[in-house]
């Protein structure tokens, strides 16, 4: 057997070993709350075995899709960090870069604020609905700005930098504005939180994630050529400015998607294909999943610790990723030899 | 092999290659000329990678009305090296090479297809090392590799011995010319070492800083007047076993 086929069993075993980590968090994660439970009595529960109880109705319209929500949104923001990490080739970018998350506050404060409708109807969902359109619309914005010729991907940064800037000062002049109910409600929507999970919110968003992941995982060789640099990987055959594009409106429709639903939670994006990385190497036929199930294990922890870490207290969770990120954040800046 | 024909190309108002007409022979060619003369311009033309006017043949046939896989067969191109070098191993980067036909899973074939590059190259020991721990010129290796897979007829290289030292940049021409007489690859190569263009290559293009060729020939064609003129360096050139040196006076 050559080295090859050694290290591709190497990495299978890796995916292998993060599913059972994901497995036993999320079960962990379903054990723990105000009314803690056991192992055995989770596994029947979620078997069904337990139908009519306290707990089946605890686990089934609460925790169970909080445990999923928190995976599916943590392998979003995973991935949707590589790849924008890959495509600007830029080691600081997350899925937030390019003004994203800055978009959907907006969004999401003209809802909270002013009470605006960017979309008529759905009363209920005023809030995601607008974030996932400003989102979109700052998406779109990138998207003509990068299909221009010969556009630079320093030049794709600058530009999502000045858009950031621009939906920075809009929410500003919002909560300038706004009464102080709206500016709490505000406040608690920018912090990022599982709680408000329920499961139409968890298919759609586990829906987006198949999609866009399926679309990643067709593209994986040319994500990985894209490594070697816009002019080797034009060499090899690769429409660099074509596939960029494609990635930023994929990565934008993934982070869209969860920001409305549970705000904006950082770090993950950043942080897990770092780690993916380092385990597996650039190859996106591993890396993708890798980093995938990284994330998805880190939000999964997080939720766990944001109901641990003050008794009685669900902190929101992304607090949590926040502070827990920001240690391995600065360790990334310091790391020698680290591209940035 | 390369014949051009009015070449013209230009960056927005700013003409890079001005009525270009050369009929590049096979062998080994290197391209020299000042920094900002177009050398690499021309390369990528000559791939296709920039929009040009004019006409290029390759081996005949007409380049723009060539589909991608068609020119991918033919030709092979090795850009100067990006700074920053990816956390890939030696055999995934050699496979990358065949991007265009790789499978999702791949097959045995594919694998020891690269293997067999590997193992003509020496490389065969490196395969799971990451780039960045290999030297420059194993690195450079590695890239030839990489664009051996397809098997291409010709292979552009743009200035591969940069950062290489005198022993690395030596092993690296004889490489050159045995893929040339092993494989019957044509190179061509851009370098600015003119010492190892006139040892190592067969016919040189000398590109002055108007964009324009200067000169095309065999290694009598550098002289002390086209180093002037070129350069604007004053130079002797010494004979030394039948090779022509090169000195700064």
């Amino acid at each position: 057997m050559n080295n090859y086929l050694i290290s591709s069993r190497r990495k299978k075993t890796i995916i292998g070993f993060l599913i059972c980590l994901i497995i036993g968090s999320f079960i962990l994660n379903i054990m723990i709350g105000s009314s803690g439970m056991s192992f055995m009595e989770v596994i029947e529960t979620i078997l069904m075995k337990r139908v009519g109880t306290m707990n089946h109705t605890i686990v089934w319209n609460i925790r169970l899709p909080i445990g999923l929500m928190a995976i599916v949104v943590g392998s979003s923001l995973a991935i949707g960090g590589l790849q924008m990490q890959t495509v600007l080739r830029n080691s600081m970018a997350s899925p937030y870069t390019l003004g994203i998350s800055s978009a959907a506050s907006f969004g999401a404060g003209l809802g909270i604020i002013l009470g605006v409708k960017i979309f008529p109807g759905f009363d209920n969902l005023i809030v995601p609905i607008n974030a996932f359109i400003a989102t979109m619309i700052a998406a779109f914005i990138l998207y003509g700005v990068s299909n221009k010729e010969g556009i630079s991907r320093n030049t794709i940064v600058l530009f999502g930098m000045a858009l950031s800037f621009m939906f920075s000062a809009l929410t500003a002049s919002l909560q300038y504005i706004a009464s102080e109910q709206a500016l709490k409600s505000f406040m608690f929507w920018s912090f990022g939180d599982l709680s408000k999970t329920n499961w139409n919110k968890l298919g759609i968003s586990a829906l987006v994630f198949l999609v866009v992941y399926i679309l990643f995982l067709k593209d994986a060789w040319k994500l990985t050529a894209l490594s070697l640099g816009d002019t080797k990987a034009r060499a090899l055959g690769v429409e660099v400015s074509k596939i960029r594009r494609k990635t930023i409106v994929l990565v934008a429709f993934l982070a869209a998607t969860c920001i409305s639903f549970v705000g904006t939670i950082g770090f993950i994006g950043l942080v897990a294909p770092h780690i993916a990385r380092l385990l597996v190497g650039e190859d996106q036929r591993f890396l993708l999943p890798i980093s995938a199930l990284i994330g998805g294990f880190i939000l999964s922890l997080a939720s766990i610790v944001s109901k641990v870490i003050i008794p009685g207290v669900l902190l929101p969770i992304g607090i949590v990723t926040s502070l827990i990120g920001i240690p391995f954040f600065i360790a990334l800046i310091f790391r020698k030899g680290d591209r940035i | 092999m390369i014949e051009i024909k009015d070449l013209n190309f230009s960056y927005g108002s700013k003409i890079v290659l001005k009525d270009l007409n050369i009929n590049l022979k096979s062998g080994i060619t290197g391209i020299v000329g000042p920094n900002a003369a177009g050398k690499s311009t021309l390369m990528k033309c000559i791939y296709g990678m920039n929009k040009y006017n004019g006409s290029i043949e390759i081996k005949g046939k007409d380049l723009a009305g060539m589909d991608r896989s068609e020119k991918n067969r033919i030709l092979g191109y090795l850009p100067q090296e990006e700074t920053y070098i990816p956390r890939l191993t030696v055999i995934e980067t050699v496979l990358l090479g065949n991007m265009e036909n790789l499978s999702y899973k791949l097959s045995k074939d594919e694998i020891d297809q690269a293997y067999r590059v590997l193992s003509y190259l020496d490389l065969e020991d490196l395969d799971d090392r990451y780039l960045i721990e290999l030297s420059g010129g194993q690195r450079q290796m590695v890239y030839i590799a990489q664009t051996l897979i397809k098997n291409p007829e010709i292979i552009l290289m743009d200035e591969p011995t940069n950062n290489l030292d005198i022993k690395r940049q030596i092993e690296f021409c004889k490489m050159l010319r045995t893929l040339n007489l092993e494989k019957d690859i044509s190179i061509v190569v851009i370098l600015h070492d003119l010492n190892m263009a006139t040892k190592y290559c067969d016919n040189i293009l000398v590109m002055n800083n108007r964009g324009n060729i200067y000169d095309y020939g065999d290694k009598n064609i550098i002289t002390c007047d086209l180093m002037k003129d070129v350069y604007g360096v004053d130079v002797d050139i010494i004979e030394h076993k039948g090779d022509k040196i090169i000195v700064h006076v």
